[in-house]
Protein backbone atom coordinates (compact mmCIF):
# COMPACT_ATOMS: atom_id res chain seq x y z
CA UNK A 1 0.00 0.00 0.00
CA UNK A 2 2.71 2.44 0.87
CA UNK A 3 3.94 2.15 -2.23
CA UNK A 4 1.41 2.56 -4.10
CA UNK A 5 0.70 6.05 -2.07
CA UNK A 6 4.20 7.29 -3.01
CA UNK A 7 3.23 6.77 -6.76
CA UNK A 8 0.00 9.30 -6.42
CA UNK A 9 2.13 11.21 -4.50
CA UNK A 10 4.47 11.15 -7.21
CA UNK A 11 1.93 11.71 -10.08
CA UNK A 12 0.58 14.52 -8.13
CA UNK A 13 3.88 16.04 -8.01
CA UNK A 14 4.90 15.70 -11.70
CA UNK A 15 1.81 17.47 -12.94
CA UNK A 16 2.19 20.29 -10.56
CA UNK A 17 5.70 20.38 -11.83
CA UNK A 18 4.48 20.06 -15.27
CA UNK A 19 2.04 23.01 -14.74
CA UNK A 20 4.73 25.19 -13.78
CA UNK A 21 6.86 24.35 -16.49
CA UNK A 22 4.19 25.14 -19.36
CA UNK A 23 3.65 28.54 -17.66
CA UNK A 24 7.16 29.57 -17.28
CA UNK A 25 6.89 28.40 -21.53
CA UNK A 26 3.90 29.78 -22.01
CA UNK A 27 5.68 33.57 -20.80
CA UNK A 28 8.66 33.07 -22.03
CA UNK A 29 7.30 32.62 -25.51
CA UNK A 30 5.09 35.85 -25.28
CA UNK A 31 7.98 37.89 -24.34
CA UNK A 32 10.06 36.58 -27.15
CA UNK A 33 7.07 37.08 -29.29
CA UNK A 34 7.15 40.64 -28.06
CA UNK A 35 9.98 41.73 -28.58
CA UNK A 36 10.55 39.87 -32.10
CA UNK A 37 7.19 41.66 -33.62
CA UNK A 38 6.77 45.45 -32.42
CA UNK A 39 3.53 46.59 -33.06
CA UNK A 40 1.64 44.20 -33.65
CA UNK A 41 -1.26 41.36 -32.08
CA UNK A 42 1.18 41.04 -28.91
CA UNK A 43 1.01 45.01 -26.97
CA UNK A 44 0.52 43.56 -23.42
CA UNK A 45 -2.27 45.46 -21.80
CA UNK A 46 -4.22 43.83 -19.06
CA UNK A 47 -6.98 42.15 -21.47
CA UNK A 48 -4.16 40.22 -22.51
CA UNK A 49 -2.30 39.38 -19.09
CA UNK A 50 -5.76 38.14 -18.11
CA UNK A 51 -5.68 35.86 -20.83
CA UNK A 52 -2.56 34.40 -20.06
CA UNK A 53 -3.26 34.51 -16.34
CA UNK A 54 -6.32 32.41 -17.33
CA UNK A 55 -4.62 29.65 -19.41
CA UNK A 56 -2.00 29.32 -16.96
CA UNK A 57 -4.55 29.24 -14.17
CA UNK A 58 -6.67 26.33 -16.11
CA UNK A 59 -3.63 24.48 -17.06
CA UNK A 60 -2.94 24.08 -13.57
CA UNK A 61 -6.65 23.14 -12.47
CA UNK A 62 -6.83 20.94 -15.41
CA UNK A 63 -3.56 18.73 -14.03
CA UNK A 64 -4.30 19.23 -10.16
CA UNK A 65 -7.85 17.82 -11.33
CA UNK A 66 -6.24 14.51 -12.95
CA UNK A 67 -4.34 13.80 -10.33
CA UNK A 68 -6.99 14.68 -7.70
CA UNK A 69 -9.39 11.86 -9.59
CA UNK A 70 -6.90 9.58 -9.17
CA UNK A 71 -5.71 10.10 -5.29
CA UNK A 72 -9.64 10.00 -4.68
CA UNK A 73 -10.05 6.84 -6.60
CA UNK A 74 -8.09 5.47 -3.58
CA UNK A 75 -11.64 5.71 -1.05
CA UNK A 76 -12.44 2.43 -3.32
CA UNK A 77 -9.51 0.79 -1.87
CA UNK A 78 -10.25 1.54 2.27
CA UNK A 79 -8.65 3.65 4.67
CA UNK A 80 -5.30 2.36 4.59
CA UNK A 81 -4.13 3.46 1.21
CA UNK A 82 -6.22 7.18 1.01
CA UNK A 83 -5.45 8.40 4.67
CA UNK A 84 -1.58 7.95 3.68
CA UNK A 85 -2.24 9.23 0.05
CA UNK A 86 -3.68 12.55 1.31
CA UNK A 87 -0.95 12.86 3.98
CA UNK A 88 0.64 14.50 0.99
CA UNK A 89 -1.51 17.40 1.48
CA UNK A 90 -1.83 18.11 4.77
CA UNK A 91 2.10 18.83 5.18
CA UNK A 92 2.90 22.01 6.37
CA UNK A 93 5.15 22.38 3.49
CA UNK A 94 2.05 21.77 0.86
CA UNK A 95 0.02 24.66 2.30
CA UNK A 96 1.28 27.57 -0.29
CA UNK A 97 0.74 25.07 -2.99
CA UNK A 98 -3.46 24.56 -1.72
CA UNK A 99 -3.24 28.72 -1.04
CA UNK A 100 -1.99 28.84 -5.01
CA UNK A 101 -4.62 26.30 -5.62
CA UNK A 102 -7.30 28.96 -3.90
CA UNK A 103 -6.10 30.93 -5.62
CA UNK A 104 -6.18 29.84 -9.18
CA UNK A 105 -9.38 28.70 -8.68
CA UNK A 106 -10.75 32.28 -7.49
CA UNK A 107 -9.34 33.93 -10.70
CA UNK A 108 -10.37 31.24 -13.08
CA UNK A 109 -13.67 32.00 -11.84
CA UNK A 110 -13.73 35.47 -11.42
CA UNK A 111 -12.26 35.83 -15.14
CA UNK A 112 -14.78 33.23 -16.68
CA UNK A 113 -17.65 35.21 -15.43
CA UNK A 114 -15.98 38.50 -16.74
CA UNK A 115 -15.60 36.38 -20.23
CA UNK A 116 -19.30 35.72 -20.31
CA UNK A 117 -20.40 38.94 -19.69
CA UNK A 118 -18.73 40.21 -23.21
CA UNK A 119 -20.19 37.07 -24.55
CA UNK A 120 -23.51 37.59 -24.44
CA UNK A 121 -23.38 41.42 -23.83
CA UNK A 122 -20.91 42.34 -26.00
CA UNK A 123 -21.04 46.27 -25.78
CA UNK A 124 -19.65 45.71 -21.89
CA UNK A 125 -16.73 45.07 -24.01
CA UNK A 126 -16.13 48.63 -24.63
CA UNK A 127 -15.32 48.78 -21.17
CA UNK A 128 -13.16 45.87 -20.33
CA UNK A 129 -10.18 47.68 -18.58
CA UNK A 130 -12.79 49.04 -16.10
CA UNK A 131 -14.23 45.28 -16.04
CA UNK A 132 -10.71 43.97 -15.11
CA UNK A 133 -10.57 45.88 -12.32
CA UNK A 134 -13.53 45.42 -10.70
CA UNK A 135 -12.59 41.79 -11.05
CA UNK A 136 -8.91 42.44 -9.94
CA UNK A 137 -10.34 44.19 -6.63
CA UNK A 138 -13.00 40.97 -6.03
CA UNK A 139 -10.17 38.89 -6.74
CA UNK A 140 -7.96 40.31 -3.63
CA UNK A 141 -11.16 40.82 -1.77
CA UNK A 142 -12.10 37.10 -2.06
CA UNK A 143 -8.18 35.76 -2.01
CA UNK A 144 -6.37 37.54 1.03
CA UNK A 145 -8.78 36.58 3.83
CA UNK A 146 -9.15 32.73 2.78
CA UNK A 147 -5.17 32.68 2.14
CA UNK A 148 -4.90 34.55 5.84
CA UNK A 149 -7.03 31.50 7.15
CA UNK A 150 -5.17 29.10 5.42
CA UNK A 151 -1.66 30.03 5.96
CA UNK A 152 -2.72 30.26 9.76
CA UNK A 153 -2.72 26.66 10.93
CA UNK A 154 0.58 25.73 8.57
CA UNK A 155 2.92 28.53 10.22
CA UNK A 156 1.69 26.91 13.05
CA UNK A 157 2.67 23.83 12.42
CA UNK A 158 5.55 24.62 10.55
CA UNK A 159 9.05 23.89 12.49
CA UNK A 160 10.13 27.59 11.99
CA UNK A 161 7.79 28.93 15.17
CA UNK B 1 -0.83 47.55 -37.71
CA UNK B 2 -1.65 44.39 -38.52
CA UNK B 3 -5.25 42.72 -36.78
CA UNK B 4 -5.82 39.44 -35.64
CA UNK B 5 -8.59 39.33 -38.25
CA UNK B 6 -5.94 39.99 -40.87
CA UNK B 7 -3.96 37.66 -39.61
CA UNK B 8 -6.11 34.99 -39.72
CA UNK B 9 -7.49 36.02 -43.27
CA UNK B 10 -4.24 35.48 -44.52
CA UNK B 11 -3.83 32.03 -43.03
CA UNK B 12 -7.54 30.97 -42.54
CA UNK B 13 -9.07 32.67 -46.13
CA UNK B 14 -12.11 29.79 -46.11
CA UNK B 15 -13.34 31.03 -42.76
CA UNK B 16 -14.66 34.05 -44.35
CA UNK B 17 -16.23 32.84 -47.32
CA UNK B 18 -19.56 33.61 -47.48
CA UNK B 19 -21.19 29.95 -47.75
CA UNK B 20 -18.86 28.31 -45.59
CA UNK B 21 -20.68 26.11 -43.10
CA UNK B 22 -20.32 27.34 -39.50
CA UNK B 23 -18.80 23.87 -37.46
CA UNK B 24 -21.44 23.09 -35.32
CA UNK B 25 -19.42 21.14 -32.86
CA UNK B 26 -17.24 24.32 -32.22
CA UNK B 27 -20.59 26.68 -31.23
CA UNK B 28 -21.41 23.61 -28.61
CA UNK B 29 -18.31 23.50 -27.19
CA UNK B 30 -18.08 27.73 -26.69
CA UNK B 31 -21.72 26.96 -25.25
CA UNK B 32 -20.73 24.05 -22.79
CA UNK B 33 -17.88 26.21 -21.55
CA UNK B 34 -20.15 28.84 -20.66
CA UNK B 35 -22.69 27.15 -19.16
CA UNK B 36 -20.36 24.29 -17.31
CA UNK B 37 -18.26 27.42 -16.04
CA UNK B 38 -21.69 28.99 -14.12
CA UNK B 39 -22.23 25.95 -12.60
CA UNK B 40 -18.65 25.06 -11.89
CA UNK B 41 -18.61 28.56 -10.46
CA UNK B 42 -20.81 27.28 -7.58
CA UNK B 43 -19.75 23.75 -7.22
CA UNK B 44 -16.10 23.98 -6.86
CA UNK B 45 -16.21 27.56 -4.65
CA UNK B 46 -18.41 25.74 -2.42
CA UNK B 47 -16.09 22.50 -2.44
CA UNK B 48 -13.01 24.98 -1.78
CA UNK B 49 -15.07 26.07 1.35
CA UNK B 50 -15.95 23.36 2.95
CA UNK B 51 -12.31 20.87 2.17
CA UNK B 52 -10.15 24.09 2.61
CA UNK B 53 -11.76 26.84 5.06
CA UNK B 54 -14.24 25.55 7.39
CA UNK B 55 -13.13 23.57 10.25
CA UNK B 56 -9.35 22.96 10.25
CA UNK B 57 -9.49 22.86 6.56
CA UNK B 58 -7.78 20.32 4.09
CA UNK B 59 -5.90 18.26 7.81
CA UNK B 60 -9.49 16.74 8.74
CA UNK B 61 -9.87 15.18 5.56
CA UNK B 62 -9.39 11.41 5.86
CA UNK B 63 -11.50 8.24 4.71
CA UNK B 64 -13.88 8.69 7.80
CA UNK B 65 -14.72 12.49 6.78
CA UNK B 66 -15.14 10.95 3.20
CA UNK B 67 -17.80 7.98 4.28
CA UNK B 68 -19.32 10.25 6.54
CA UNK B 69 -20.27 12.78 3.09
CA UNK B 70 -20.77 10.02 0.52
CA UNK B 71 -23.71 8.63 3.10
CA UNK B 72 -25.81 10.85 1.71
CA UNK B 73 -26.73 10.89 -2.01
CA UNK B 74 -26.69 14.70 -2.51
CA UNK B 75 -23.13 14.79 -1.44
CA UNK B 76 -22.49 11.61 -3.97
CA UNK B 77 -24.36 13.36 -6.96
CA UNK B 78 -23.21 16.89 -6.10
CA UNK B 79 -19.06 15.22 -6.43
CA UNK B 80 -20.11 13.37 -9.29
CA UNK B 81 -21.35 16.47 -11.00
CA UNK B 82 -18.48 18.17 -10.22
CA UNK B 83 -16.25 15.78 -11.12
CA UNK B 84 -18.33 15.09 -14.61
CA UNK B 85 -18.55 18.87 -16.00
CA UNK B 86 -14.66 20.16 -14.28
CA UNK B 87 -13.27 17.25 -16.28
CA UNK B 88 -15.26 17.52 -19.50
CA UNK B 89 -14.55 22.07 -18.90
CA UNK B 90 -10.87 20.75 -18.60
CA UNK B 91 -10.38 18.16 -21.39
CA UNK B 92 -12.10 21.03 -23.66
CA UNK B 93 -10.17 23.77 -22.31
CA UNK B 94 -6.69 21.57 -22.74
CA UNK B 95 -8.05 20.53 -26.87
CA UNK B 96 -8.08 24.32 -27.38
CA UNK B 97 -4.65 24.54 -25.93
CA UNK B 98 -2.89 21.80 -27.69
CA UNK B 99 -4.41 23.52 -30.98
CA UNK B 100 -2.12 26.71 -30.15
CA UNK B 101 0.90 25.35 -29.48
CA UNK B 102 0.98 22.08 -31.51
CA UNK B 103 1.29 23.31 -35.30
CA UNK B 104 2.70 19.59 -36.51
CA UNK B 105 -0.58 17.71 -37.25
CA UNK B 106 0.80 14.00 -36.43
CA UNK B 107 1.90 15.43 -32.78
CA UNK B 108 -1.31 16.95 -32.50
CA UNK B 109 -3.48 14.68 -33.15
CA UNK B 110 -1.15 12.00 -31.03
CA UNK B 111 -1.20 14.29 -27.80
CA UNK B 112 -5.32 14.45 -28.16
CA UNK B 113 -5.41 11.06 -28.67
CA UNK B 114 -3.41 10.57 -25.64
CA UNK B 115 -5.67 13.54 -23.80
CA UNK B 116 -8.97 11.91 -24.70
CA UNK B 117 -8.26 8.54 -24.03
CA UNK B 118 -6.67 9.80 -20.31
CA UNK B 119 -10.38 11.59 -19.65
CA UNK B 120 -12.21 8.98 -20.58
CA UNK B 121 -10.08 6.61 -17.70
CA UNK B 122 -10.60 9.14 -15.25
CA UNK B 123 -14.20 9.52 -15.70
CA UNK B 124 -14.43 5.73 -15.58
CA UNK B 125 -12.24 5.94 -12.17
CA UNK B 126 -14.03 8.73 -10.43
CA UNK B 127 -17.51 7.91 -11.49
CA UNK B 128 -16.88 4.11 -10.54
CA UNK B 129 -15.46 5.18 -7.04
CA UNK B 130 -18.52 7.16 -6.31
CA UNK B 131 -20.86 4.69 -7.52
CA UNK B 132 -19.25 1.47 -6.09
CA UNK B 133 -18.44 3.50 -2.34
CA UNK B 134 -18.22 0.92 0.31
CA UNK B 135 -17.58 2.43 3.77
CA UNK B 136 -16.89 -0.80 5.54
CA UNK B 137 -13.88 -1.56 3.01
CA UNK B 138 -10.47 -2.21 4.52
CA UNK B 139 -11.73 -2.43 8.10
Amino acid sequence: MAIIAKLIEGLVFILTAGSGVFALYMVVDLLRLRRADPGTAYKGGVGQWSWVAHRITGVGLVAFLFGHIVDTFGVGFGPELYDETIQLYQQWWFKPFEVLLVGATLFHALNGLRIILFDFWPNLALKQKSFAYVEFALFIAAFAPAAFFMMRSAIADSPFI
Amino acid sequence: MTTVEQVYQKHRPEAFEAKRKPSSFEVWSWFFMRISGVLLLFLVLIHLFIMHLVGSGVERVDFAFVARRWDSVGWKTFDWLMLFLALLHGTNGLRIVIDDYLRKPPLRTAVKALLYTLTVVLMIMGTAVIVTFDPTVGA
